[in-house]
């Protein structure tokens, strides 16, 4: 157990998480630079090198011999990089003893980084800061070595200057990791406590478990216990990882590797539950263990109305891949059988919906996202309103409650105006400011959660170009004056276009509303009426003309192929409209709201 | 009831709206000429099990053709073909590319309707389409015609042009109903991609009409051609009574037809191919004793039924008792929910299980189909 070292990286997105890694694969001989594809080896999946970011967590074994000689199994565990994901990466980091910090020398550091510091300095991790893209012409290396410094409190002889990209000090870093990172410790004649940090499904062999083993040893053959639900299933295959799986029948306190046991429901191994052997359980599992938590919801609707069953065939597929998926039949006068689904937030809203499409080939309309509101009715009942149109009729409220965040921001100071104005248009409440450095602040907001997931991430980008860094926890339900504005086609309500905003901003918002809606909506073969409505007033109106011209009066002389095809294309993009009552709505209608300030 | 479709695929100059097939360096006509009657004489066996009534020499500009050329190929068809004993035999026209003599020539070999490409009566507009004629080269012409003993003369029209208002639109049909013509194609500016005239259009050097324009031009054309006694058979077509091209009404009512030159089209029996469109590839499959097709397509169920949609609805009207009887499907079911839609909005007439468009209707027929496909 001696020479085991269980690592991961920390690192803000394009900070060069993924360069890093690449090169420690290829300098322990785990990979060969011809395997190396052009995009990073760790971000597998299509979305994941689209994005540029790490989604789901992986982990890999390497074989390194350090300068005195003594060989080294080290073992980087994959972490997420966005704040979506933050409970996943409190679970990777707590299988591991230690941590690469790694800092751009052109960007400095980030709030994503910081937080996910916070979490590895908690859970007691040794952390190696490195300073990376040293070589670039915009490198400020001794400005973050200084926030690096404040930040941790670490010696300036301990940072490791690097530049992944042409491969300067990577030994350095391989030898920092054997050096410093201590082996883990644990027994291996206790019973078996095991720590999920991840699991896939595959298949033909169901969840593929991704673990670390604190105590005791996992066998195949053994009957082993989930902690959280206390199913028991046979130890089928056990192994480490490499590029791929290798199967060593066994895996010992210290190690980290993988459980395949026939368990056809990723749902039964859940990132941060505990594995016991059944026949020997421990007596308590680790520490840490939390239920995810939907912060954001939306509907899911099959385009075509026929395809429900597919929609919700791909949606139990994609949630067996997804442990934080969470999904339930609704019905819509608008949009007809869908799914109400909650996420963890909004890019994970974005990701769910494109592999849909992607992967699954699904036709599917998104309805604006929103957050769960708890409205207390006059009758003294309480009830948890996820999807707009349900909520209860004016008359009936006493109030209602909306989640609100801790918000952390890292700027540039001189971006410090242009972001307390966002925030105040946001409905944020400012709480301090610290600086980390004299050029740059942190500051800290409670924000309304449902002002956040509108494009307030691209809002405060470009505000302050590309320089601030953004990271949230959910704070608390408070009370907030917040109405419900509806929008009619024609005189007939569009429930999935029901939105829920604070009072002061309704007017606003009903007349923008109408006027995007106007600009997406196409000129169909009669007029449409376009109205926001609190209650049964009309606070805006808007109409669009009926269509005069469609026609291609045009000679094709025998050519009655291109004109069909012509026909075959319209008619595919009439399958991406929605039908609601006799007007037809595209997709993006149902996102009006997300694109209301363009 | 068949036809065939001879491309001639020369342009003394390329037109900056046309995407057709034609080439305006080329002038070995002659070379064409035995490519071409190789083509029929090789490929055209297969299909003389129908009696061909129409034959349409289309372009390119046919015209470009002296009449002893044009003469050839007739001469091949009635040749190889079983030919109706009084064929409609069509040539499109260049006003800049012949005179009196050269129609009067075409005319006794028995061509016995001519296509005069027109397109306005207006000098800024024929500027703009970058013809290579002007106004009085076109009024020549239709008289030319006229003179030289033609009972059948079509001329094609052009509107939607950001060079013209509706004032001189008029004066355009006002010139054209002025000769005994019986029958105008008037077609709106389309901007094809790959065209000249979408780069201009790239490049903002032109700004198209409005949609409110183009109805407004289409809703006038369509009211002044039937106020001087032509009726509309198809979205661009109006005749006079008797006089619709038999030729063209094959390719809108899934009659057989065959094509000969390079990206001609053909349709025989629920089949579709076209020939390549590069004079170079055309040559070199002839030499080769292959045949000149470039792709080819079976007609799906399906296909056939969006097919007889559309072009039922831009030419006299879609009859679903024949398309009922032709598919054997009941289709006036499938459909009628959306057929009374179309009547009560005023945009089709029903009568005797025709669903027919009205002038609102055509203007917006390319929504109708799309909402009528299946």
């Amino acid at each position: 157990m001696n020479n085991i070292r269980n690592f991961c990286i920390i690192a803000h997105i394009d900070h060069g998480k993924s360069t890093i890694a690449d090169r420690l694969l290829e300098k322990t001989g785990t990979i060969t630079p011809r395997e190396m594809k052009v995009n990073q080896v760790l971000d597998d999946m299509e979305l994941e090198q689209e994005r540029g970011i790490t989604i789901k967590l992986h982990a890999v074994q390497m074989n390194y011999i350090s300068s005195n000689g003594n060989k080294y199994i080290l073992n980087l565990i994959d972490t997420p990089g966005h704040v979506d994901f933050s409970y996943e990466v409190s679970r990777s980091l707590a299988a591991c003893e230690g941590a690469l910090l790694v800092v751009d020398a052109s960007q400095g550091v980030e709030a994503q980084t910081i937080s996910n510091l916070y979490l590895a300095i908690d859970a007691g991790l040794e952390i190696i800061p490195v300073i990376n893209k040293i070589d670039l012409p915009g490198a400020m290396i001794e400005s973050t070595k200084r926030q690096i410094i404040d930040l941790i409190g670490c010696k300036e002889e301990d940072i490791i200057l690097a530049s992944a990209k042409n491969k300067i000090g990577i030994d350095e870093i391989l030898e920092a990791i054997v050096k410093r990172i201590p082996p883990p410790s644990g027994d291996e004649n206790l019973p078996l406590r095991a720590l999920i940090f991840d699991s896939i499904f595959d298949t033909y062999r169901g969840a593929i478990v991704y673990l670390r083993v604190f105590e005791g040893i996992l066998k195949e053959k053994d009957k082993i216990k989930f902690f959280t639900h206390g199913k028991v299933y046979e130890a089928e295959e056990v192994g480490i990882l490499e590029m791929k799986r290798q199967r060593t029948g066994l895996l010992k306190a210290g190690d980290v590797g993988y459980l395949i046991a026939g368990i056809k429901d990723v749902h039964d191994a859940r990132v941060g539950d505990t594995i016991t052997n059944a026949e020997n359980p421990a007596e308590k599992p680790l520490p840490g263990y939390k239920e995810v938590k939907s912060m954001v919801f939306a509907g899911l609707y099959p385009t075509n109305s026929d395809e429900f069953e597919l929609l919700r065939d791909s949606l139990e597929k994609l949630r067996l891949n997804d442990a934080a998926l969470v999904f339930q039949p609704e019905t819509s006068t608008a949009l007809g059988f869908g799914f109400r689904c909650g996420f963890l937030g909004l890019l994970h809203m974005e990701i769910v919906q494109e592999r849909l499409e992607r992967e699954y080939k699904q036709n599917i309309i998104t309805t604006v996202p929103n957050v769960e509101y708890r409205v207390l009715k006059k009758d003294g009942e309480i009830v948890l309103v996820d999807n707009p149109a349900l909520m209860p009729p004016i008359g009936d409220i006493e109030h209602i409650e909306e989640p609100y965040i801790a918000a952390q921001i890292i700027t540039p100071s001189e971006y410090i105006g242009n972001i307390m104005k966002l925030c105040t248009e946001r409905r944020a409440i400012y709480k301090n400011t610290t600086y980390l450095d004299p050029t740059r602040a942190d500051l800290r907001y409670e924000i309304p959660l449902s002002e956040i997931i509108f494009d307030f991430y691209d809002k405060l980008k470009s505000t302050t170009r590309g320089y601030a860094s953004f990271d949230y926890e959910f704070l608390e339900y408070r009370i907030s004056d917040l109405v419900k504005i509806d929008i009619l086609l024609n005189g007939e309500p569009v429930d999935a276009l029901s939105t829920i905003v604070h009072r002061d901003k309704a007017y606003e918002w009903g007349k923008k509303l109408c006027a995007r809606l106007r600009k997406l909506i196409p000129r169909q073969m009669f007029e449409v009426v376009i109205q926001a409505a609190i209650g049964s007033k009309i606070i805006a109106r808007d109409s669009i003309s009926p269509l005069r011209k469609n026609v291609l009066a045009k000679c094709y002389g025998g050519d009655i192929t291109r004109k069909r095809k012509l026909l075959e294309k319209q008619k595919e993009g009439k399958k991406r409209m929605k039908q609601v009552g006799k007007v037809e709505i595209p997709q993006e209608a149902f996102l009006a709201i997300l694109s209301i300030e363009e | 009831m068949a036809g065939i479709y001879v491309h001639i695929p020369f342009c003394e100059r390329k037109c900056v709206y046309c995407d057709f097939y034609s080439l305006a360096d080329n002038k070995n006509f002659d070379v064409y000429l035995s490519f071409l009657l190789k083509e029929i004489n090789l490929f055209g066996r297969d299909y003389r099990d129908e009696q061909i009534s129409t034959i349409y020499l289309g372009g390119g500009t046919p015209s470009l053709l002296n009449p002893k050329q044009i003469s050839k190929i007739i001469n091949e068809i009635s040749k190889l073909f079983n030919l109706h004993n009084n064929p409609e035999i069509t040539i499109e026209i260049n006003p800049g590319t012949v005179n009196q003599d050269k129609l009067k020539a075409y005319h006794e070999m028995g061509i016995n309707r001519i296509s005069i490409g027109v397109q306005s009566f207006q000098d800024k507009d024929l500027k703009f389409l970058s013809r290579i004629h002007t106004t009085e080269d076109a009024k020549r012409c239709v008289s030319d015609a006229l003179f030289a003993g033609y009972k059948n003369i079509s001329i094609d029209l052009i509107y939607a042009l950001p060079t013209q208002s509706i004032d001189t639109l008029e004066k355009t049909l006002i010139q054209a109903v002025s000769y005994p013509l019986q029958h105008i194609s008037a077609y709106s500016l389309i901007i094809e991609q790959g065209t000249p005239l979408a780069s201009m259009l790239r490049n903002s050097k032109v700004i198209p009409v409005s949609e409110e324009q183009e109805a407004d031009m289409m809703e006038f054309v369509i009211n002044f051609l039937k106020g001087s006694g032509f009726s509309q058979y198809e979205v661009s077509n109006f005749a006079k009574p008797g006089y619709e091209c038999i030729h063209n009404k094959n390719y809108w009512n899934h009659s057989n037809y065959i094509g000969f030159g390079p990206s001609a089209h053909s349709f025989w029996k629920w089949k579709r191919w076209w020939n390549v469109n590069s004079i170079v590839k055309y040559y070199s499959l002839i030499e080769k004793g292959l045949q000149p097709i470039a792709d080819s397509e079976e007609l799906t169920e399906e296909q056939i039924i969006n097919e007889m949609l559309f072009l039922g609805l831009r030419n006299g009207g879609v009859n679903f008792q024949k398309m009922s009887e032709i598919l054997t499907k009941d289709f006036l079911n499938i459909f009628i929910e959306k057929i009374n839609n179309l009547v009560e909005n005023n945009y089709a007439t029903f009568e005797k299980n025709v669903l027919k468009l009205t002038t609102k209707g055509y203007l917006i027929m390319d929504e109708i189909a799309k909402n009528l496909a299946i």
